[in-house]
């Protein structure tokens, strides 16, 4: 069992910005306060805080898509996970120079690739309503107050408030989020619908953290 | 998750599951940071979210 404090009492200074960092980017997720970033700029490259700050929003947003799913195992006292492997895709995703999430990542070349193509197979799921994702999308961009060019890439007209409240519910309290919440969608749209709703909140929960922190 | 993952999460999704699976694994395996950060600020994670993984 991991004691932060101890934890955190041998690390080296490099590794504390970055903590500090981290609980920025989870609990307050906007503009960096000054000397945070002053600290962060003396320890770390544009491309080093561009590919944490990736990671972090993937273990964010996924392990909140697993809470949200109900999937987090009853016991957790020792969780084993396999090393990952390195990629075996192609990078073969054209990219237009409007896309905002591919210039936020355009310093972390195969990253911003394979971002982009994670993201393709999200729409390709079409397992829940396209319309309702895209509203989710660009409430999320409001939540994160992203600026103008998120919400005009992102802009779509209309509302759910059923799509809204889950997509509040995930980015403020993730745990909030109830069995009859579950099954309800998958009473409507299966299974596979409500993976992809969580997969879609995933996805930009993590990457509009990213932009909210290091777009500014 | 993803290409290595055991849950099954992805079973219906295969493609989704390869695209996680490269993202992530590019993340841990293509970076210029080291393994130990990355792991650090996962720990942070899981133990800011109360998430097991």
């Amino acid at each position: 069992m991991i004691n932060a404090e101890a934890l955190q009492n041998d690390l080296p200074n490099q590794w504390l910005s970055i903590l500090a960092f981290t609980d920025h980017f989870i609990l307050t997720p906007g503009p960096l306060p000054k000397e945070m970033k002053a600290d962060l700029i003396k320890n770390y490259t544009a491309t080093e805080l561009t590919e944490i700050a990736l990671g972090l929003g993937l273990f964010h947003g996924f392990s909140k898509m697993l809470i949200a799913l109900g999937r987090e195992p009853d016991d957790m006292a020792t969780t084993v996970i396999p090393t990952p492997t390195a990629p075996i895709t192609d990078l073969d995703i054209e990219i237009t120079k409007e896309h905002p999430v591919a210039n936020l990542l355009s310093l972390t070349n195969k990253l911003r690739y394979y971002w982009l193509q994670l993201e393709e197979s999200l729409w390709s799921m079409d397992s829940y309503p396209t319309n309702e994702l895209k509203y989710i999308r660009f409430h999320l961009v409001n939540l994160f107050k992203l600026n103008s060019e998120y919400s005009n890439f992102y802009r779509i007209e209309g509302s759910s408030d059923t799509s809204k409240s889950i997509a509040d519910q995930f980015v403020y309290d993730v745990r909030s989020i109830t069995v009859r919440q579950r099954e309800e969608i998958v009473n409507d749209f299966g299974s596979e619908g409500l993976l992809n709703i969580m997969i879609c909140l995933a996805i930009y929960d993590g990457i509009f953290r990213v932009a909210a922190v290091l777009g500014s | 998750m993803g290409r290595d993952d055991k849950s099954g999460l992805f079973l219906a999704n295969p493609s989704v599951g390869e695209r996680f699976g490269d993202l992530y694994g590019s993340f841990w395996c293509d970076g210029n940071l080291s393994h130990e950060l990355k792991e650090v600020v996962r720990l942070r994670n899981a133990q800011l979210t109360d998430c097991g993984y």
